[in-house]
C-alpha cells in the first residue's frame, strides 16, 4: 500500500485548501487561483451549478404546486427554517432541513444553513455596505469585546478590489459614516423614498436616507461579461438562482471564474472533521473529511488553510480539530473559541401609509430594495441610554384596492381591475449586538451527526441593550414617521429569536493580542498562522452593516497576506 | 370547449396530488372528490357544492366564473396541504353544515338554489367574523383560497393582470394614469 500512497498523498496536496464555498470561501478561492495557486475548496454540501441547478428560476406563479407557499407537512417538520422569509416554495431546495443537520438550542436560536456549492450567497439578500472608521473604532471607544486589530483603512483597497468584481450598485453619498464604494449605478428612490429622504434631511440633521447599495449589475462592467452575466433585469426572484447573474453568488461569479482558471479543484460532499495539525512541524499540514455519502475518511494536504465554513461551522470545525499541541481546538490556548457571539437584531419592524403622490407608482421591481438608513445613533460619541445603534431599511409601494365589493360579480372586477389605494410605507432594523463571553457556541460533549461531527450546542440571547435599543428604533421611526404626514403608524415586535437575521457571527475573533482573541490582524489563527479565517466567525464586533462585503473584503485581504507570507515578504 | 380547457388546467392538480383517496372518516360512504386528499374528506356531491361557493364569490362574467377555472379543486388542494388541522376541521364540518342552512334560508340544498339565494346566503356569511362559528370559518377560508386561487392562477396573470416573469426595468416615479393593470402586472407581484 505504501507505494499507492506516494502518488496518493501528492495527488491529495495542494498549494491552498478552503474549507467552504459560500460568500467569503469562494472569494478565497477567486483570489488564491488568480494568484495562481493550486486550491482545492472543499464544500460539505452537493454541487449547484449556476443556472443548471437553478430548476424553478423560470417558473411562473401558477407552475408551483402551492403556488409558492410551503405544506403544512415542511412547515411541521421543519419549524426553524419554516420561519426564514426566504424558505418558500421556490426556493425550500436551497435550504438545510431541520432533522437533515441537527444542532443543540441551549437557548432559542435558528440557524439558517444553506449546505451546497455557493451556500447561503446563492440565496442572500444582497445588500452590501462597507464598514467605516467609526464601526472597527467600536469596541475600543466604548469598552466591550476587544480592539479591532485593523482600521477602516486597512481595508478600504479590498472592498474596493472585491466591489469591482462582484459589481456593487450604490450612490456616492458622501457620508462618514458608511463610505462611500466602486460603484455601478445606484437603483433610485421612488417618490415616496425620496420625499421621506427630504423630510428626514429637513427635520433630521445627521440622519440620511439612501439607495439601498445591492450587489446587482445595474450597469455591467466589461469583468462582469467576462464571468458570463448580464445586466440585472429586474425579476427579484433572486432566492432561485438568477439566469441572468444578475446578483452576484459564489456560482455565478467566484466559483465558475476560479475553475476558468484552471487552479481549483472543486469537490462537492466532503464533510471536513478537522484541520490536522502536525506538532513536529508546528503548522497545520491539511484536513480530514468525510465523504457525506460514503462517510469514506481522506485527508487532503496544503500549505495554507482558509477556513471559510460559515460562522458557527467554522466554529465547530475549528474546535473539533484537537490534537496534543491544542487539546481545546485549533489555535484555542485562551479557551475564547466559541464566545463572543453576536449577530444583529432584526426584530423590529414599522409600517404605515401616506396618502400623497396619488397621481404616481412604481413600474418593474427594484432589486435594491429601496433605501437604506445608516446608524444615526452613537455614531460620534456616546449619547444614548444603550451602546451602538442600529441601520434600517426604508421603503414604499403603492397598494391595490379591491375591497369595494365583498363577494360576487363587482367583487370579481375589483380583483380584475383594482384601484390604487395609499402609499404603504414600511422599516425594518438592523440593530448591533454586543458580543458577550455568554453567548456562545460548543461542542455537545456526547452527541455526534452522522458525519462524526458533535454536535454544535448554541447559546446565545437578547439582553437589556437590545430591549432598549429597539425601544429607540420604535420611538425615532414612529417620530420620523409621523413628522412626514405618515399615517397608520404600526410598529411590531416580532419577538424571533436569535439567528433568524442570519448574521451571526464571531467565536473565531480578531484581535491584537493572543490572550484575549484567536485571530490576529492578517487573519491568521494567532497560534497556527498558516491557518486563515475571513467568514463570520473572525468579527469582533457586528456593527450594523450587511456583513458579506466584509467578509469577501477580509477574505480577499488574507489570501494577499498568505501568498506575500509564502514568499517570505509578509 | 371551455370546460375542456378547465378540465386540462385540473390535470395539474390531479397529477400532482398522491394516490390516498379520500375516504377519511365520514363523509357517508358516498363517493369522494374527484382528487385526491390526505387530511380533509369531502365528497363527491360536497365538492359539487363547494364548486356553488366558488361561483358564486367568483361568477361567471365576460370573464371565466370559478367553476370552470377549477377554483374549487384548488381551494381543496390547498386546504388538504397547507392549512392547520384546525382550519381543516371547521372547513369540513362548516362545508358539511352548509345545506341545512340552505334549507331553512331558501328550502332547499345550497347548490339548488337560485343565484340571487346563494348570494345572499353567503353575504350572511361574510358578514360573521373568521371563526365565529364553523359555516363562518368554512366561508372566510373558502373566499381566501378562491381568491388567491383566482388571483395567481393562469387564467388571471396571462390576460387579466399580466404577470411578468422579466420586467427588466424599475421606475420609481410612473403616472398612474399611464398603468394599466389589465395589462401588466406592474411589478407588484
Amino acid at each position: 500500500m505504501a507505494y499507492l500512497n506516494i502518488d496518493s498523498v501528492k495527488e491529495r496536496t495542494f498549494d491552498a485548501i478552503v474549507v467552504g464555498s459560500g460568500m467569503s470561501g469562494g472569494y478565497a478561492a477567486k483570489e488564491l487561483c488568480d494568484k495562481g495557486l493550486k486550491t482545492l475548496v472543499v464544500e460539505r454540501g452537493r454541487n449547484v451549478q449556476h443556472i443548471k441547478d437553478y430548476p424553478t428560476t423560470n417558473l411562473n406563479p401558477w407552475e408551483f404546486a402551492h403556488r409558492g407557499a410551503l405544506t403544512q407537512e415542511i412547515k411541521e417538520a421543519n419549524p426553524v427554517i419554516s420561519r426564514c422569509y426566504a424558505f418558500k416554495e421556490d426556493a425550500m431546495q436551497f435550504f438545510v432541513k431541520d432533522a437533515e443537520h441537527p444542532y443543540v438550542q441551549e437557548k432559542p436560536f435558528d440557524w439558517i444553513r444553506g449546505y451546497q456549492v455557493g451556500g447561503k450567497s446563492l440565496m442572500w439578500a444582497r445588500q452590501t455596505q462597507r464598514w467605516g472608521q467609526y464601526d472597527f473604532e467600536g469596541p475600543a471607544r466604548d469598552g466591550f469585546a476587544v480592539d479591532w486589530p485593523i482600521r477602516y483603512d486597512d481595508l478600504a483597497p479590498w472592498y474596493s478590489r472585491v466591489e469591482k468584481f462582484a459589481g456593487i450598485s450604490g450612490h456616492a453619498d458622501g457620508l462618514a459614516e458608511l463610505p462611500d464604494g466602486e460603484f455601478l449605478p445606484a437603483y433610485p428612490l421612488n417618490v415616496v423614498e425620496n420625499y421621506f429622504r427630504e423630510q428626514v434631511k429637513a427635520q433630521y440633521p445627521g440622519r440620511h436616507v439612501i439607495s439601498a447599495r445591492c450587489a446587482h449589475l445595474s450597469k455591467p462592467n466589461p469583468i462582469h461579461y467576462e464571468q458570463g452575466r448580464v445586466q440585472c433585469q429586474n425579476r427579484v426572484l433572486c432566492q432561485r438562482g438568477c439566469p441572468f447573474g444578475g446578483y452576484f453568488s459564489s456560482n455565478s461569479s467566484t466559483i465558475p471564474w476560479a475553475l476558468k482558471s484552471g487552479h481549483l479543484t472543486l469537490k462537492p460532499d466532503l464533510v471536513v472533521q478537522s484541520v490536522i495539525y502536525d506538532e513536529a512541524q508546528g503548522k497545520a499540514t491539511g484536513i480530514r473529511v468525510v465523504d457525506a455519502h460514503t462517510k469514506a475518511v481522506t485527508e487532503y494536504y496544503a500549505p495554507v488553510i482558509f477556513v471559510n465554513a460559515g460562522a458557527l461551522n467554522t466554529n465547530l470545525l475549528l474546535l473539533n480539530s484537537t490534537s496534543h499541541r491544542f487539546p481545546q481546538g485549533l489555535g484555542n490556548d485562551n479557551g475564547l473559541m466559541g464566545k463572543y457571539v453576536a449577530f444583529h437584531n432584526y426584530s423590529a419592524h414599522i409600517s404605515a401609509e401616506y396618502e400623497g403622490f396619488k397621481d404616481l407608482t412604481t413600474d418593474g421591481r427594484n432589486p435594491a430594495g429601496g433605501g437604506y438608513i445608516p446608524r444615526f445613533r452613537n455614531v460620534y460619541k456616546q449619547e444614548t441610554n444603550f451602546l451602538r445603534g442600529y441601520a434600517a431599511g426604508f421603503s414604499a409601494h403603492r397598494k391595490l384596492d379591491h375591497t369595494e365589493h365583498p363577494i360576487g360579480e363587482g367583487f370579481k372586477h375589483s380583483l380584475e381591475h383594482p384601484a390604487f389605494g395609499p402609499w404603504a410605507v414600511g422599516s425594518h432594523m438592523m440593530a448591533e449586538t454586543i458580543p458577550k463571553e455568554t453567548n456562545y457556541v460548543r461542542l455537545d460533549p456526547t452527541r455526534k451527526d452522522e458525519w462524526g461531527m458533535p454536535l454544535l450546542n448554541i447559546s446565545v440571547a437578547y439582553d437589556d441593550n437590545d430591549a432598549k435599543m429597539k425601544q429607540d428604533y420604535f420611538d425615532q421611526f414612529s417620530e420620523m414617521f409621523t413628522k412626514a404626514g405618515f399615517t397608520n403608524i404600526k410598529t411590531e415586535d416580532s419577538h424571533q429569536a436569535p439567528g433568524l437575521d442570519i448574521h451571526e457571527m464571531g467565536g473565531v475573533r480578531m484581535g491584537r493580542d493572543p490572550k484575549t482573541s484567536l485571530l490576529n490582524a492578517a487573519s491568521q489563527l494567532h497560534a497556527c498562522p498558516n491557518v486563515y479565517v475571513t467568514d463570520g466567525a473572525c468579527m469582533t464586533s457586528t456593527s450594523t452593516q450587511n456583513p458579506s462585503l466584509t467578509y469577501m473584503a477580509l477574505a480577499a485581504r488574507a489570501v494577499d497576506h498568505a501568498v506575500r507570507a509564502s514568499k517570505g515578504l509578509a | 370547449m371551455l370546460r375542456r380547457t378547465a378540465l386540462k388546467n385540473l390535470a395539474f392538480f390531479a397529477g400532482a396530488a398522491t394516490l390516498l383517496p379520500g375516504c377519511l372518516a365520514d363523509a357517508k360512504r358516498e363517493p369522494p372528490a374527484s382528487i385526491a386528499l390526505k387530511h380533509v374528506a369531502v365528497s363527491a356531491s360536497q365538492e359539487k357544492t363547494l364548486a356553488e361557493v366558488c361561483e358564486t364569490i367568483l361568477p361567471k362574467t365576460d370573464t371565466p366564473g370559478a367553476k370552470e377555472l377549477g377554483i374549487h379543486l384548488y381551494v381543496l388542494k390547498m386546504l388538504d396541504d397547507c392549512c392547520e388541522k384546525k382550519e381543516q376541521q371547521a372547513f369540513v364540518a362548516g362545508l358539511g353544515q352548509l345545506d341545512d342552512a340552505a334549507q331553512k334560508a331558501y328550502g332547499r340544498p345550497f347548490a339548488a338554489g337560485t343565484a340571487p339565494q346563494k348570494l345572499a346566503l353567503l353575504q350572511g356569511l361574510e358578514r360573521q367574523p373568521d371563526g365565529s362559528s364553523d359555516l363562518a370559518s368554512f366561508y372566510h377560508s373558502t373566499k381566501r383560497l378562491a381568491v388567491g386561487g383566482y388571483t395567481t392562477g393562469k387564467y388571471f396573470l396571462t390576460t387579466q393582470i399580466v404577470y411578468e416573469l422579466v420586467p427588466s426595468r424599475y421606475n420609481g416615479y410612473f403616472p398612474v394614469s399611464k398603468i394599466n393593470l389589465s395589462k401588466r402586472r406592474n411589478g407588484l407581484s
